[in-house]
């Protein structure tokens, strides 16, 4: 399987102010802010496969480690799967929480479903709408909804918070004459997402400990 | 003593007035529609417009939305039908009457007005607010009137009309009257060849269709105190369409309307304070819709929807003097629905009865107080009172203000839809068959869950709301008439869908429950004034606020959420941004300009009417009108009419619609471009007429 993936990561950057002028021998650990990282162009084009992610390595997972708890989150199509319950080994867990990705600063501590019959994250109604044959705007489209952040546990039960922007290659506007016209809209099944994730087990979503 | 004059027939006087001029401000115009009874208008505290034949007739309107357009206040709405939207209201939300009696066939919600021909009306009242107080259930938003002509003289007349589209229409009328006996007839035949404004695809904007419309009223004096009335109506319509399938097979689609009516009306004046009327009316509609593929014909799909309601009712009036008048009416309808997505035939009763008081302490005051009860098995009785109060401080000063309930009864869809999308999976049920159709899913073992208490099965309420009206009369100046009215709906228990359960393949099915709270509010503005003996200008404005308080609250909460159209980044939307309900213009206004010369024989209009911009559709994921993109923008449409009249009988005349040709292929697909027209007219009367 060719996996087109492209990734950008954004390095941890300029730890505060207060701490800045204080030398590296200093034992006090530094506190940096944590910056989202975007994944543009997530391939789930295959139908049989599930395209496995780990946040922690901010990569695609070979879908021979499935059964391991190495990858978090998994696509194919419009189905998101978590690594827990009847997807897979891990303890990975989710709930689609309201709000702006910025704003959310704290994970909620409770709230987070497995996947069982019914997928932590809910497709349809959940995180995407399908226009289907809408008298106005794109029709047969999937839109991801404003306001719906996937707010995750991963397979090691550390807090992630996601934001799924596009579900088409390049994540184009989806307003467009181009992007309604289904003979030049780009291809499906790409996602292209932006995510946080705090490695120190805690529930913030604005700073961690570098240490 | 007013009233009692005007019941005994001084109706007659002002119309024959009403035939020489235009200049309408000036005359007692009669309407029916704010009381049931022959009112004049200048006492009625409540909004109504009227618009005469000769109006009509100048403007050379074919059909009732033709007329409709150019009032102030009212818009066109395209919705499975064309439909007018009243206070910001949706067509759902107003009652179409002909002479009283509501037109049925609203398969989709939209009652469709291109059904109305308009040749043979003495005028049309539209009354703004709820009027349930009197009609019952529709009649929320307001309430369209068209009153047709009764029997007079001995005359008839002929009119062809042809103009692009290759549109042709043809009307004769007969009139004859003569001692105890009247007769009319009224026939019509529209037929067009449609339009196409994206000539790129093969489906055409609208496609070719013809309609038959026959009317007839017969009036007969059993006695100077005995009269009974009997009118029909009988319309059918036949449209082929082409339509694309996703499979690239298309089909050939023949779509077949029919509706016809029965109204006999007796009328017994008991004394000079009592009288009685006697009403029964019958009406039924229909439509087959049929799906051939066009590459070999054989059967893909057909639908039908068949209605019917059955109506008597009796209506007394009691004239305690000239300041106190008494209304007391009640009924019983009987309503039937069989169509292809619901079970069997549905059945459906209302009893009801209203009253109205009608009281003049002073004379500068009128008072109308009423209200009607509605009881129907399918959900909670309804009370819908009614107060407004008009007080003449002098002359040229006349305030009025009204404050009403007005409700909207679950249609049948709401009640009893059993429907399940074959391609898609998702399923829809009426309140009615809710539990029987998840207990059927259940039973195959197609639920994965249920989504709310099944307690709430069935449970359903009308829609309701309560209007305010504010209005000022002014006459300045004797050739000068202002209004000015203030209103404010405020609208709970609008029905919705909702999900109830889940199914094992991931669809929902839903149902309806009544979710939704809404509110319009407004100014509208109109004056008329009379240049010279032949010439009216009128004005009209409206300022309109619709919103869905529920968005309002939730807006101020900061929940609800928008992308950048950009980057796809979810941003939250601010309260100032919202743009209220689709479809709603801000601001909407008319002028229009009328000439007739009696002596000369010509007579002319120009007429503008302009409709702000308004929203389409949800283009940044917020689920509300909150972004420019979402709005198609405004426009004005100019119409134009010129016409002489010959020796009183020969009438000529040509116009042209939408002047500029505008068009909006993409949005407004119910304005055809530039429409020129040419008609002749012959009336032949006899000599001992009138």
């Amino acid at each position: 399987m060719n996996y087109f993936l492209k990734l950008t990561y954004v390095l941890p950057v300029a730890a505060l102010a207060a701490f800045s002028s204080c030398d590296d021998e200093n034992d006090e650990p530094k506190i940096v802010q944590l910056e989202a990282v975007s994944v543009s162009d997530l391939n789930s084009v295959s139908t049989s496969k599930y395209t496995l992610f780990s946040f922690d390595e901010n990569s695609v997972i070979s879908n021979t480690d499935s059964a391991t708890a190495d990858w978090d989150i998994g696509f194919r199509g419009t189905t998101i799967i978590l690594n827990s319950g009847t997807s897979g080994p891990g303890n990975a867990a989710g709930q689609l929480v309201d709000g702006i990705f910025d704003e959310l600063t704290e994970a909620p501590t409770d709230g987070y479903a497995v996947d069982g019959d019914t997928k932590a994250i809910t497709g349809s109604g959940g995180w995407y709408t399908y226009t289907g044959d809408a008298a106005t705007g794109p029709k047969h489209a999937i839109l991801p909804n404003a306001g719906k952040i996937l707010v995750l546990k991963t397979a090691d039960g550390e807090y992630v918070k996601v934001e799924i922007l596009s579900y088409y290659q390049g994540n184009p506007n989806t307003t467009t004459a181009e992007f309604a016209d289904l003979a030049t809209r780009p291809a499906s099944r790409y996602y292209t997402f932006r995510f946080i994730h705090q490695d120190d087990g805690s529930t913030n979503f604005e700073t961690t400990i570098d240490d | 003593m007013k009233y009692i004059l005007i019941l005994i027939g001084l109706l007659n006087v002002f119309l024959a007035e009403a035939q020489d001029s235009l200049r309408t401000s000036e005359l007692e115009e009669v309407v029916v529609s704010a009381t049931r009874s022959e009112r004049s208008l200048s006492d009625l505290p409540v909004p109504i417009m009227v618009v005469s034949d000769k109006q009509i007739k100048s403007m050379g309107a074919l059909r009732l939305n033709d007329v409709l357009t150019e009032q102030t206040g009212l818009a066109i709405i395209s919705d499975h039908g064309t439909g007018v939207q009243i206070q910001g209201f949706s067509p759902d939300y107003t009652l179409i009457l002909i002479d009283g009696e509501p037109l049925i066939g609203r398969s989709a919600g939209t009652l469709d007005l291109t059904r109305l021909a308009v040749g043979n009306i003495r005028q049309v009242e539209i009354i703004k607010g709820p009027s349930s107080s009197l009609y019952g259930t529709e009649a929320l938003a307001g309430v369209v009137n068209i009153i047709t002509d009764n029997p007079d003289g001995v005359n008839g007349s002929a009119t062809l009309r042809y103009g692009t589209n290759n549109t042709m229409d043809v009307s004769g009328t007969v009139n004859y009257k003569t001692g105890k006996l009247g007769l009319s007839a009224f026939a019509n035949r529209y037929g067009t060849d449609g339009y196409d404004l994206v000539p790129e695809n093969k489906e055409k904007t609208v496609s070719p269709f013809y309609n038959y419309t026959l009317q007839s009223k017969i009036t007969y004096s059993l006695s100077g105190r005995t009269k009974l009335s009997i009118s029909g109506r009988y319309f059918v319509e036949s449209q082929d369409l082409y339509e694309e399938t996703l499979e690239n097979d298309p089909l050939d689609v023949s779509s077949v309307t029919s509706d016809w009516n029965i109204n006999p009306v007796l009328t017994h004046q008991f004394s000079d304070k009592l009288k009685a009327t006697l009403r029964f009316y019958g009406t039924g509609f229909r439509n087959d819709m049929k799906y051939l593929y066009k590459s070999d014909g054989t059967y893909y799909d057909s639908t039908f929807f068949d209605q019917h309601f059955y109506r008597p009712e009796l209506q007394v009036e009691y004239f305690l003097n000239s300041r106190n008048i008494f209304t007391l009416g009640g009924g019983r309808i009987w309503e039937t629905v069989e169509a292809t997505r619901f079970n069997d035939m549905m059945k459906y009763e209302t009893d009801y009865i209203y009253f109205q008081y009608e009281w003049k302490p002073v004379d500068k005051l009128n008072i109308i107080a009423g209200g009607r009860y509605d009881n129907n098995h399918a959900y909670t009785p309804q009370f819908s009172p009614k107060f407004s109060a008009q007080y003449d401080v002098n002359e040229w000063l006349s305030l009025r203000g009204s404050v009403g309930v007005g409700f909207r009864a679950p249609d049948f869809r709401q009640l009893y839809l059993n429907f399940t999308n074959n391609t898609v999976g998702y399923s829809v049920f009426g309140t009615q068959e809710v539990a029987a159709g998840i207990q059927r899913l259940e039973d195959r073992g197609e639920i994965k869950a249920i989504r709310v208490d099944p307690a709430s099965f069935g449970e359903i309420n009308p829609e309701k709301s309560i209007a305010y009206n504010l209005g000022i009369r002014l006459k300045p100046v004797d050739k000068l008439t202002m209004n000015v009215g203030l209103f404010r709906n405020d609208i709970k228990d609008l029905i919705d869908t909702q999900i109830v359960a889940e199914k094992n393949d991931g669809n929902f099915v839903y149902s309806y429950y009544n979710i939704g709270r809404a509110f319009t509010e407004g100014i509208e503005l109109d004056a008329s004034y009379s240049l010279l003996r032949d010439i009216s200008i009128s004005a009209g404005y409206q300022f309109l606020i619709a919103k869905d308080k529920d968005v309002v609250e939730d807006l101020k909460a900061g929940k609800i959420y928008k992308r950048d159209p950009e980057t796809n980044i979810t941003t939250r939307v601010s309260p100032d941004e919202y743009g209220g309900l689709l479809d709603r213009s801000k601001h909407m206004f008319n002028v229009k300009l009328f000439y007739e010369n009696s002596t000369s024989g010509w007579g002319g209009s120009i007429r503008t009417v302009y409709r702000g911009r308004y929203g389409v559709m949800d283009m940044n994921n917020s689920g509300i009108l909150d972004d420019d993109s979402e709005y198609v923008e405004g426009y004005a449409t100019f119409n134009v009419s010129l016409s002489k009249t010959f020796y009183e009988m020969v009438r000529l005349q040509a116009g042209c619609d939408n002047v500029f040709d505008y068009t909006n292929p993409e949005y407004i697909a119910a304005l055809p471009g530039r429409l020129v027209w040419i008609s002749v007219g012959i009336t032949l009367k006899s000599k001992k007429n009138n």
